[in-house]
C-alpha cells in the first residue's frame, strides 16, 4: 500500500486575465521511506506540488491520499484547516528555502516548538532537541537566537526542527538554494542517514544536481504536468 | 492539561520576547495608552475634586445634606413657615439615627441696612456651637475680624466680608435689620458688628447676617419655634438611608407640626446638581473622545504589526499551530502591553495628581465664571483609582476587540501566501 497517493490533482490561478495551471491533473505514489526530489525549472510547479502534498494547500481537483499512523487513509482535501494543522504537526516536518526560523526564539527553542504543541515533556524535549543540534553539528550553540546564526547554520536548525520529532514525512523546499556545496553536502547527508535510520519519507523540491543525485526517485515537472518518474538503484 | 498549558506557555514567551524585539512599537503602544489614562484621569480627578467641593460648599453653605422644614419653608425664607423646637433629648435622637451633626437655624428674608448702603440678605439665627464642623460658620475658619458668637442669645451679628465693603461697614459698627415677624408685621431693629467672616465664595458672603438664635427668636417673634433642622451626615454614601430614618422618625412621632418635609440638597439645590450632572455628561464624552483616539491609534499600531508578521503566521500554521492559537499569541502580546501602558498611565495619573497637583489647580483667572457654578477659585482633584482601573479596562477591551478580526483574518490567510512573501 502506498504512502502517500496523488490522484489527478490540478491547481490553478490566475495570472492576469488568463487562468493558468501549476499543477495539472498529476497522479503519483510516493512510498514509504522514499527519497524523492521534484525537479524542474522555475515555475515547473515544484513548490506547489509540495505544498499540496503537506497539506499547506488544496488542490481545486483530484485528491491526495496519505495512510496515517495507524494506516487509515486519510483524504487531505477533505480535512478541515485545523485538522490539517494537526496532521502537519503529527506527521510532518517542514524545511524551507529560507530557513523561517522563528526569530524570538533561540535554536534550541526553535527545534523543539513542534514538541512542545505535541506536549512532550520540558526535560525531554529539551534533550531531543541538544541531540539532533548536537547531531547537525551545532553543538554549544543552542542558545543562539538565528540572527546570531550563519545561514548553513540556521539551515541546520530548520532541518534539526524538521526531524526532531521523527515525522513520517519531510518535505524540503530547495533547501540547498542559499547554502554552498560543502554545507549542502553535509546536510544531505545528515537526511540520508536520517532516512535510513528512521524510514523517513524525504520529498524534495530542487534543480539543484547535488540534492538530485542524493535522490532514489526523481520526478521531473514542466508547466505543471509530470514529464518523468524515474527511480534510481543505489 | 499538560500540552494545554505547554502550548500557551511557549507562546506567552514568543509574546514577551516579541515585544522586546518591537521596542519603539510597543514603547509608542505602551505610551499612547498610558497618555490616555493619564488625560481621563486627570479630567475625571478634576471632576470629582469640583462635585466634592459643589456639595461640600453647597451643604457646609447653611444647607446640609438633609434638612427638615415646612413645605413652604423650602420656596419662600420667611418667618411665617416654622416647626417645633425639638427637645435637647429628641435633638440626640434624631443626631444618632441619622449619624449626623445637627443645627437648629432661623431664618427670614431680611434687608440690612447701613447709613450708606442696603442689602438683601438672609438673616440667620444659630445655635453657635451646633455650626462647629458643620457649616461655613466654623468660627476656627471663618471668623477673620472680631469674635464669633459667644451663645444662643449673642446680640451682635457677624456678617460677610464681601458684605462689609458693599454695606461700607466694618467691625463695631451698628446695621439695621427690616424684615417681618411670624405675624407677619414689619419689624426692625439695629445690631452690632461683632465678627466679619470670610469664605470661599463671595456670594455666601453676601448672603447672610447671623446671630444667635434666642436673639432671632426673640425679634421675630418665633416663641419656642425654628425654621429649620440642617443635618450634615457623617458618610455621604449614607445620605439617602438617613433621609429614610428621618421620614420614619417624622412619621412614628405623629407630629402636631403640619406639613413637615424632609428634602435633600440636591432637591433644595436642583442647579448644583444639574452642574454636577453636566460635569458627568462631560466626562462622559471625554472619555469618548479619548478612547476613540487611544484605539485608532492603538488599533493603527497593532493592525500594523499584524500585517507584517503574516509570514509568522504563515510559518506557525506550517508547523502545525493551529490559528486559534496564533490570535491567542496576537492577544496576548496586547495584552501585555495595554495592561502595562495602563500601569504606567495609572502610576503617572497618581504622581502628577495626588504628588504635583496637590496643592489645587488655581482658577483664579477665572472666579467669577467659576463662581457662577458653583466652584471654587482653587480645585483640590481627586484621584479616583476605580475610575482609572474602569477605563483601563474599557480601553483594552475596545483594542482587544478591534484587533480581533484583523487577528483571525490574518492567522486563518493560507499559509502558503504568506510564506512566499
Amino acid at each position: 500500500m502506498s504512502f502517500i497517493k496523488i490522484n489527478k490533482i490540478s491547481k490553478s490561478y490566475v495570472d492576469g486575465m488568463a487562468l493558468k495551471y501549476a499543477v495539472k491533473e498529476m497522479s503519483f505514489n510516493i512510498e514509504k521511506g522514499d527519497f524523492l526530489v521534484l525537479s524542474g525549472p522555475s515555475g515547473s510547479g515544484k513548490t506547489t506540488l509540495l505544498n499540496l502534498i503537506s497539506g499547506l494547500d488544496v488542490p481545486d481537483s483530484g485528491g491526495i491520499i496519505i495512510l496515517n499512523e495507524n494506516l487509515a487513509e486519510l483524504n487531505l482535501s477533505l480535512l478541515s484547516d485545523k485538522e490539517r494543522d494537526e496532521f502537519r504537526l503529527k506527521n510532518t516536518g517542514f524545511v524551507f528555502q529560507s530557513y523561517n526560523l522563528i526569530p524570538v526564539l533561540s535554536a534550541e527553542e526553535n527545534v523543539y516548538f513542534t514538541l512542545q504543541l505535541l506536549g512532550v515533556s520540558k526535560e525531554e524535549r529539551k534533550l531531543l532537541a541538544r541531540e539532533m543540534l548536537d547531531r547537525v553539528g551545532l553543538k554549544d550553540l543552542y542558545l543562539r537566537r538565528p540572527s546570531q546564526l550563519s545561514g548553513g547554520q540556521q539551515q541546520r536548525v530548520a532541518i534539526a526542527r524538521a526531524m526532531v520529532s521523527k515525522p513520517a514525512l519531510i518535505l524540503a523546499d530547495e533547501p540547498t538554494a542559499n547554502l554552498d556545496s560543502s554545507t549542502a553536502k553535509q546536510l544531505l547527508d545528515l537526511m540520508v542517514d536520517f532516512n535510513r535510520e528512521f524510514k523517513t519519507t524525504f520529498v524534495f523540491s530542487s534543480h539543484d544536481e547535488q540534492v538530485i543525485s542524493y535522490a532514489k526517485r526523481v520526478i521531473t515537472l514542466k508547466d505543471g504536468i509530470l514529464l518523468s518518474d524515474t527511480k534510481k538503484n543505489f | 492539561m499538560s500540552k494545554f498549558f505547554s502550548n500557551y506557555f511557549i507562546l506567552l514567551i514568543i509574546s514577551f520576547r516579541n515585544i522586546f524585539r518591537n521596542r519603539n512599537r510597543s514603547l509608542l503602544t505602551v505610551l499612547a495608552v498610558a497618555v490616555g489614562i493619564v488625560s481621563t484621569s486627570f479630567l475625571t480627578a478634576i471632576q470629582i475634586g469640583s462635585r466634592k467641593q459643589i456639595q461640600d460648599d453647597a451643604v457646609r453653605n447653611m444647607l446640609g445634606h438633609l434638612r427638615v422644614a415646612k413645605l413652604q419653608s423650602f420656596d419662600e425664607t420667611t418667618a411665617l413657615h416654622r416647626i417645633d423646637k425639638p427637645k435637647e433629648q429628641d435633638l440626640q435622637i434624631l443626631s444618632n439615627i441619622t449619624e449626623s451633626k445637627v443645627s437648629e437655624r432661623i431664618r427670614a428674608n431680611a434687608v440690612v441696612l447701613t447709613e450708606r448702603e442696603s442689602r438683601n440678605i438672609i438673616f440667620l439665627g444659630v445655635v453657635p456651637k451646633q455650626e462647629i464642623g458643620v457649616s461655613v460658620l466654623d468660627p476656627r475658619f471663618s471668623i477673620k475680624e472680631g469674635r464669633y458668637l459667644s451663645g444662643e442669645n449673642d446680640e451682635g451679628v457677624i456678617i460677610g466680608n464681601s458684605l462689609s465693603v458693599r454695606l461700607k461697614t466694618s467691625l463695631g459698627k451698628r446695621v439695621v435689620l427690616l424684615t417681618q415677624d411670624s405675624n407677619g408685621k414689619s419689624i426692625e431693629r439695629g445690631f452690632r458688628v461683632i465678627g466679619i467672616f470670610k469664605t470661599d465664595l463671595k456670594s455666601i458672603e453676601d448672603s447672610y447676617v447671623v446671630t444667635g438664635l434666642n436673639t432671632a427668636s426673640s425679634f421675630l417673634k418665633f416663641d419656642n419655634q425654628i425654621s429649620d433642622l440642617s443635618f450634615l451626615i457623617n458618610d455621604t454614601n449614607k445620605i439617602s438611608e438617613a433621609l429614610d430614618k428621618l421620614k420614619d422618625y417624622f412619621k412614628n412621632q405623629n407630629v402636631t407640626n403640619q406639613d413637615i418635609t424632609v428634602k435633600t440638597w440636591e432637591e433644595m439645590e436642583p442647579f448644583l446638581l444639574a452642574i454636577v450632572k453636566l460635569q458627568n455628561g462631560v466626562l462622559i464624552l471625554w472619555y469618548s473622545i479619548v478612547i476613540v483616539s487611544v484605539f485608532f491609534g492603538v488599533i493603527n499600531t497593532l493592525l500594523m504589526t499584524v500585517v507584517e508578521r503574516q509570514k509568522e503566521f504563515s510559518l506557525y500554521r506550517a508547523l502545525g499551530l493551529g490559528s486559534n492559537l496564533i490570535i491567542v499569541n496576537v492577544f496576548m502580546e496586547m495584552f501585555i502591553l495595554l495592561l502595562f501602558g495602563s500601569f504606567i498611565g495609572i502610576l503617572l495619573s497618581i504622581f502628577i495628581i495626588q504628588i504635583l497637583l496637590s496643592g489645587g489647580i488655581s482658577l483664579t483667572m477665572f472666579n467669577d465664571g467659576a463662581e457662577l457654578f458653583g466652584i471654587r477659585s482653587i480645585i483640590f482633584p481627586y484621584f479616583s483609582l476605580p475610575s482609572a482601573i474602569n477605563f483601563s479596562i474599557i480601553l483594552i477591551t475596545s483594542c482587544l476587540v478591534g484587533i480581533y478580526f484583523p487577528t483571525r483574518n490574518a492567522s486563518k490567510n493560507r499559509p502558503t501566501e504568506g510564506l512566499v512573501r
